[in-house]
């Protein structure tokens, strides 16, 4: 008997969304900054301040995206179990742990059954937590990056002391190289979406739109969860 | 007769050291000895091709 | 005749070097400075009377480039006038002394002049097997250094070389060469790197001791404000061009011709602070930009590892070889991602099929009851 339950609440969809969008043009323009590859003679009507336009844009999607960002912090202390930050966090308890050797054993082959969870299971929140982490790496170097040009701003004042140790060509291929994890991430995040969506056809790949998953009543029995 | 060394050379680029053996008013031996060294051939290594021509240019200043 | 308002002026006019001259170099000092027009008074008072500073100039792991640098400035009055007001007491290149007696000069000033005499260094200190990669008179650089420099005013490093290593410091650094802050550590010290560094900004950083009697501000690395304070590329007259987008793809391509862009033939002006752009080179002639080339960024520290290859706009990562970047890098985990995630679903595809899961034929009959 499947149970229709609401998982994902909407702070948790929109910044999801928001994130999703922010990183899509965030890349987009960022390449184009580092790699200008569209040629500009200065006649076509973009000109004549291209790159200027998308070095605005990326400014200004950044600052979106660390808005996104701050609301899902928020949420993660405000909202729900399912949108807690422990779930960064899995090898802290002992069923995390349990869950995470699950998830490892069926992608690797070595179980059929995939964990049964209600949020997303341990292994997703770890690599999250992962996620997290490059998400402050890529913030910090931006910052920095962004604040080393006027040493009279606030972002130089909360980041320049980092370029007492490394340079900003280190920062700036760190800031490059995130772009791709992020990417390759993504790659996976959507492969797996699909896999566990097929394999466990909880409407998992639905739930991110609408917030609601399809969950055998033995499990929210098991998890505790009130039926609704 | 003594040795005689002169340390540093000035007037010249680079760091020069000359020592002269002298014996009844006349030279019999000299032995000069560049004493700095810095590895240029080692740092090159390695290196993409067209960036030789910046540090190569940078053995000398004069 | 005309009459003098100083002993220095009257020395200069020796030199052939007339009062509006003398007046024109104090402007161009308190421009250099960034300070306003009220200053050159002050400043011109102060060159002129100020007692004159011994100064002593060490080469260690060098090129002597800052010397050439110092010494060829044309400008006519500049090293004049820094040499009228300054006594040089040291300097290998262009001393008279030799050997013994040229020791003597210099450890005669560290004695007579203690706390008072400026140092101006150029080039590295090597480290390794007890510093032997540079000794002068028998001593290596680092006792020469940590005697002289302890008992200045000031040191004044000069060039890339002083500042950080300089090459010789680039990876591997077979001899171990370090900066001077590095090396001996805990002077009052300013850093004026490039490579070389720009006379303008030596003799400017020189004016503002004498006048104020203190080094000028400078950012966390060392350097002075007034040179280092600005990037290239926000100084830069190409700046336009990239604004606009317009990049030279080639070297002597249609761009290039139209003096578009040096971006993306890895000009590194967008990661370096230097006033370049502003004062230039050979008494304001151009400056490597302003040429043609790409910005090495000879300011910044461990230049030659992390701004090279010169020509791409990013370092290599370590480990990965010439050619590779960081973007190559990340290209290529994003492929193998890609490539291994392909292979998961293949065979995740095939065991769905061998071995269907039970809950999903269970559900199956749900549904149809």
């Amino acid at each position: 008997m499947l149970r229709r339950l609401y998982v994902w609440e909407i702070p948790v969809r929109l910044t999801h969304w928001v994130n999703v969008a922010s990183i899509v043009m965030l890349s987009l323009t960022g390449y184009y900054i580092g790699n200008p590859w569209i040629l500009v003679s200065g006649r076509e009507w973009y000109g004549p301040y291209f790159m200027g336009i998308v070095r605005f844009t990326h400014f200004v999607v950044a600052f979106v995206f660390i808005a996104s960002l701050l609301l899902r912090t928020y949420w993660a202390i405000a909202g729900n179990e399912w949108a807690s930050w422990r779930g960064l966090f899995p090898f802290l308890t002992k069923e995390g742990r349990k869950s995470l050797a699950d998830a490892i054993g069926y992608y690797f082959f070595l179980r059929r059954e995939p964990p049964e969870v209600i949020g997303h299971n341990a292994l997703a929140g770890l690599t999250y937590g992962w996620i997290v982490f490059l998400y402050l790496l890529l913030t910090f170097t931006g910052f920095a990056l962004l604040g080393e040009v006027n040493t009279s701003g606030i972002w130089y004042k909360l980041t320049g002391w980092i370029f007492l140790f490394v340079h900003n060509q280190v920062l700036r291929q760190a800031h490059h190289l995130i772009m791709w994890l992020l990417i390759a991430f993504a790659l996976h995040h959507v492969y797996s979406a699909f896999l566990v969506d097929s394999e466990e056809g909880n409407g998992l790949m639905s739930s991110i739109f609408s917030g609601f998953k399809f969950i055998h009543a033995d499990l929210l029995k098991k998890m505790g969860v009130a039926k609704k | 007769m003594p040795k005689v060394a002169i340390d540093p050379i000035t007037r010249i680029e680079g760091h020069l050291r000359i020592e002269v053996q002298v014996d009844g008013g006349k030279v019999t031996d000299a032995w000069s000895s560049s004493t700095m060294f810095r590895g240029m051939e080692l740092v090159l290594k390695g290196r993409d091709p067209r960036d030789a021509w910046v540090f190569t240019q940078r053995i000398c200043g004069v | 005749m005309i009459e003098f308002a100083s002993g220095l002026e009257n020395a200069l006019a020796l030199k052939g070097i007339s009062r509006r001259e003398f007046l024109k170099f104090c402007s161009a000092m308190a421009a250099a400075l960034a300070l306003p027009p009220r200053y050159v008074p002050r400043i011109e008072a102060a060159l002129a009377t100020a007692p004159r500073p011994p100064v002593v100039w060490l080469e260690f792991q060098d090129c002597c480039g800052d010397s050439e640098s110092f010494l060829r400035a044309s400008r006519p009055s500049a090293v004049d006038i820094v040499l009228d007001t300054l006594s040089v007491n040291y300097h290998e290149t262009i001393m008279a002394p030799a050997g013994k007696a040229a020791e003597k000069s210099l450890y005669d000033t560290v004695e007579q002049s203690k706390g008072k005499y400026l140092v101006v260094i150029e080039g590295s200190i090597p480290t390794k097997d007890g510093g032997v990669y540079c000794t002068i008179g028998g001593k290596t650089a680092l006792d020469i250094a940590n005697r002289v420099c302890k008992n200045a005013a000031a040191t004044i490093t000069v060039g890339a070389c002083a500042f950080f290593g300089g090459w010789p410091s680039a990876s591997p650094n077979p001899t171990g060469a370090m900066g001077v802050g590095e090396a001996v550590p805990g002077l009052t010290q300013i850093n004026l790197p490039g490579c070389p560094h720009n006379v303008v900004n030596l003799t400017a950083t020189v004016v503002h001791f004498l006048t104020f009697g203190a080094l000028p501000a400078t950012d966390q690395l060392g350097r002075p404000l007034f040179a280092y304070g600005k990037r290239i590329h926000d100084n830069c007259e190409r700046r336009a061009h990239y604004d606009a987008g317009q990049f030279v793809e080639d070297w002597g391509d249609a761009g290039h011709r139209d003096g578009w862009c040096l971006y993306k033939m890895g000009c590194k002006g967008p990661a370096t602070f230097h006033n370049c752009p502003v004062v230039r080179w050979n008494d304001g002639t151009s400056w490597p930009v302003g040429a043609g080339h790409g910005c090495v960024g000879c300011s910044e520290p461990d230049f030659w590892d992390t701004m090279s290859p010169f020509y791409r706009r990013l370092p290599n990562v370590p480990g990965f070889g010439v050619e590779v970047n960081a973007d190559q890098v990340g290209a290529g985990i994003v492929g193998g991602v890609a490539a291994v995630f392909a292979a998961h679903g293949i065979l995740s595809a095939i065991r769905a099929r061998r071995q269907p899961l039970a809950k999903h034929t269970a559900e199956s009959g749900d549904a149809k009851g």
